[in-house]
């Protein structure tokens, strides 16, 4: 008996201090390992202007500080994702806005959505309006093509879709399927969740002057 | 230090390959290898806590008693994974999206809880990193194969090889062929030794 319990409390001191020492590593890391925060880089900046033209070239635009990155809360950016995506990695990563300039004022969401199974995220920039309606949009990431495959991100098609979602403030995948002619469903999909998680997050910051 | 362990140890992740010779870890190899990135990825991730938990598990292995070894070292092999975790989504945001329902799993991968019980708990520090790093790097070499034969077959139309079922079947040929010519060379070097 009092083995038994000599050899009970042995394990349960030494599984007490395994476990605080692998707390105290974690915690450690936690506050040391720096957490993934999109920017506002000049490859961002130049999708933006290509977008929404500000007369100079991109690295002048990004120098003279044309475009900001707004400084949304997280917990309530994570918020806003969890009840508005259609699976776990359809999300909003940033919003930038442009401050001078003739699209002064027009903000532009960068979200993701996913695709085929397996693959990394869609990444698009959708250009908003002062109304919030899509004023254009562009693809900042992908990795669905395959060969012969007749995709939503061939040149012919996205430039289709462009056209078709301008002025949009509502879209779903049927539509951009029966106006682009993409056959490929899941790529449809990524892309369609990706656009109407950004028209949500731009409806949102509308109807609250800018903030979430 | 034992030369013949440590020898044995360096070339288990080939003699011994996880996947295809001791057939541990099918979970993640067959569903993440159907992209040869993702399927890097997770290899080296995996590899990374197998080294890691290997060498704690063998640091520890006189001072955890007999009757805990078992959730002591899920306990260190978790605090291993959720450190890779956390790496991969600061660092490589895009992979880490593709693979992340899998990083957690690595806890619960037989490849870790099979050589932190069958070799870390029974060998010293050296020897243990050398067999985690050893068997990590078979892992990646053996879900890096099979990505690259999928992902291969996949561009080629035969899309069926993507999908889980392929996998099976892609890994049941891979796995074939790999005993086969491991059985060559065991031959081989048997004939040459006995002349």
């Amino acid at each position: 008996m009092k083995n038994s319990a000599k050899s009970t409390l042995k394990s349960v001191a030494a599984m007490s201090v395994i476990s605080v020492v692998c707390v105290a590593i974690l915690a450690f890391g936690n506050a040391f390992i720096p957490k993934y925060k999109p920017t506002l880089d000049l490859r961002t900046a130049t999708m933006i202007n290509e977008m929404l033209p500000t007369g100079l070239s991109s690295q002048s635009a990004f120098d003279e500080g044309y475009f900001e990155m707004l400084d949304l809360n997280e917990k309530k950016l994570a918020a806003f994702n969890k009840s508005n995506r259609a699976e776990p990695n359809n999300k909003v990563l940033a919003v930038y806005k442009v401050v001078k300039g003739e699209y002064s004022g027009y903000i532009v969401v960068e979200a993701q959505g996913q695709g085929y199974s397996g693959n990394a995220p869609i990444s698009l920039l959708t250009a908003f309006d002062a109304s919030a309606a899509v004023y254009d949009v562009t693809l900042k990431s992908q990795n669905e093509n395959s060969p012969g495959t007749n995709g939503i991100f061939l040149k012919e098609n996205f430039d289709r879709f462009r056209e078709f979602i301008k002025g949009k403030t509502d879209v779903d995948a049927g539509s951009i399927t029966a106006e682009t002619g993409a056959t490929s469903v899941y790529s449809v999909k990524g892309v369609a969740n990706t656009v109407k998680i950004s028209m949500k997050m731009a409806a949102a910051l509308n109807e609250n002057g800018g903030k979430l | 230090m034992n030369g013949k362990t440590l020898k044995n140890a360096a070339l288990g992740g080939i003699l011994n390959n996880p996947v295809f010779v001791l057939v541990l870890g099918m979970c993640p190899t067959i569903a993440q290898s159907n992209n040869i990135v993702n399927a890097f990825g997770l290899g080296c991730a995996t590899a990374a806590v197998l080294v890691f938990s290997n060498i704690a598990i063998s640091l520890l292995r006189k001072v955890i008693p007999d009757k805990v070894r078992l959730p002591a070292y899920i306990v260190i092999i978790a605090t291993f994974v959720t450190i890779v975790q956390m790496v991969i989504s600061g660092f490589l945001p895009e992979l880490y999206s593709s693979i992340s329902s899998f990083i957690p799993l690595i806890v619960v991968n037989c490849i870790i809880l099979g050589r932190a019980e069958s070799f870390a708990s029974k060998n010293g520090v050296l020897a243990s990193a050398v067999d985690g790093l050893s068997m990590g790097i078979g892992f990646i070499l053996a879900i890096s194969l099979l990505g690259a034969v999928r992902q291969g077959l996949g561009a080629l139309g035969l899309t069926l090889f993507v999908k889980p079922a392929g996998g099976f079947i892609v890994l049941g040929f891979v796995m074939a062929l790999f005993n086969f010519l491991m059985g060559l060379y065991r031959n081989r070097r048997n004939s040459l030794m006995e002349a």
